[in-house]
């Protein structure tokens, strides 16, 4: 690569003397001075310096991939990335992690507070030690603490006794109410 | 045992009162014209006695609608809280913790809105009472007063009779206007807020559970 520059400069720095050399011709044949001449080939040697330019063939190549599919991004850029492959697994990947997390936090296999605490504890028997999934040391559970956990996380029957209500008629109770409001002129019902 | 003696006594005597009264209704619903301004007495004792009776079933179903609201609403409190508080498991899941936490905020907000729509009605209620004892006051003072100045037994009559329709007519369209409201107000219309149906509610729907 660096050999191929090195030789696009040389090959650019001949071409513009050439020109230099040409331009000079020209204008000693419309009178001008050698020096003149000089200043001319030295500002397009200082210019030519400044400016990489790609070989001729470089840029057929270009125009030539203008019209093909391949991306023309540079002339430099590998034509193919080793990474291309990320491209559809990174997605799956990040939906399955969604998919995974989701259902981790729907069922509390995931949880934020008290994540210490293993849903599997619920199945030992009092007084047992068990380890957990995070630690392998063995913890040591009094009955009170499986007691609580399973007040936590068993599926409380007891909330059924606690739903009276949901079901409360305000209609009946609004139905009594003018009714016996409405009865009241019953009172005033006299035949004399 | 003597407060057992003075409740048995308590019972004998209001007994006899309605006996009295039931008595004397009957004896007014038969008496003559002709002895409307002598029997003027018995006949307000007798309305008053009826109306008590009334107002006595009319406050009791208030008190114990007050009371079954009450119960309700620490009841839904502390359904809320525990299942605020209760741990997410694959059998109660995160899903159904929130469905089960808006059901009985559902059932709070109906409970709210029932009690603010009976707060309403009630206070119509309790002026149209007010103004319903000014009337019937005022009728019997007219009623004695026309006694007093010689007007026929037959005349006075007919006025008490006239005063007794429109109070009665006062409270039957008043009574028939809250049952209007009450059709057009939103509480009773979502009813059907209860949230999912579920073996505990079909348990709670039955008969024993709704008196």
């Amino acid at each position: 690569m660096e050999k191929e520059t090195h030789t696009t400069k040389e090959e650019a720095i001949i071409a513009h003397l050439d020109e230099g050399g040409a331009l000079s011709t020209a204008l000693a044949k419309h009178g001008a001075d050698h020096a003149d001449t000089k200043l001319y080939s030295a500002l397009y040697d200082m210019k030519n310096d400044e400016i990489q330019v790609p070989p001729r063939a470089t840029f057929l190549t270009l125009l030539e991939r203008l019209n093909s599919k391949e991306p023309a991004l540079s002339p430099y850029a590998p034509t193919k990335s080793p990474f291309t492959g990320l491209r559809f697994v990174m997605p799956v990947m990040l939906g399955l992690l969604i998919v995974v997390s989701g259902v981790g936090l729907e069922t509390g296999r995931i949880s934020f507070e008290d994540s210490a605490v293993p849903v599997v504890s619920l199945r030992v028997a009092d007084d047992a030690e068990f380890s957990t999934s995070a630690d392998t040391t063995k913890v040591a559970l009094s009955n009170d603490d499986n007691t609580t956990m399973r007040a936590m996380t068993t599926p409380a029957t007891s909330t059924a006794t606690s739903d009276t209500g949901s079901t409360e008629e305000y209609s009946t109770y609004f139905e009594e109410e003018s009714t016996a409001f409405t009865n009241i002129a019953d009172a005033y019902e006299i035949t004399i | 045992m003597h407060m057992k003696s003075l409740y048995k006594h308590t019972t004998l005597y209001t007994a006899l009162f309605v006996f009295a009264a039931l008595c004397a209704g009957g004896r007014v619903a038969h008496a003559s014209i002709d002895t409307f301004c002598s029997d003027i007495d018995t006949i307000q004792a007798t309305v008053e006695a009826k109306k008590e009776a009334h107002m006595d079933t009319y406050r009791a179903l208030q008190e114990k609608h007050e009371e079954r609201f009450s119960e309700n609403k620490k009841n839904f409190i502390v359904l809320k809280t525990a299942y605020q508080s209760r741990k997410v498991t694959p059998a109660f899941t995160e899903s159904t913790k929130r469905g089960e936490i808006a059901r009985v905020e559902a059932m709070q907000a109906r409970l709210d809105q029932a009690q603010a729509f009976f707060g309403e009605q009630r206070s119509v209620m309790s002026v149209t009472l007010e103004t319903v004892a000014r009337l019937e006051k005022e009728a019997f003072e007219e009623a004695r007063d026309a006694c007093e100045s010689g007007v026929s037994d037959e005349e006075v009559a007919n006025a008490f009779k006239t005063d007794m329709k429109e109070i009665q007519t006062l409270i039957q369209t008043r009574g028939q206007e809250i049952r209007e409201k009450k059709e057009q107000a939103e509480v009773f219309q979502n009813n059907s807020i209860r949230g999912p149906r579920t073996g505990g509610t079909l348990f709670f729907n039955s008969s024993f559970f709704r008196n």
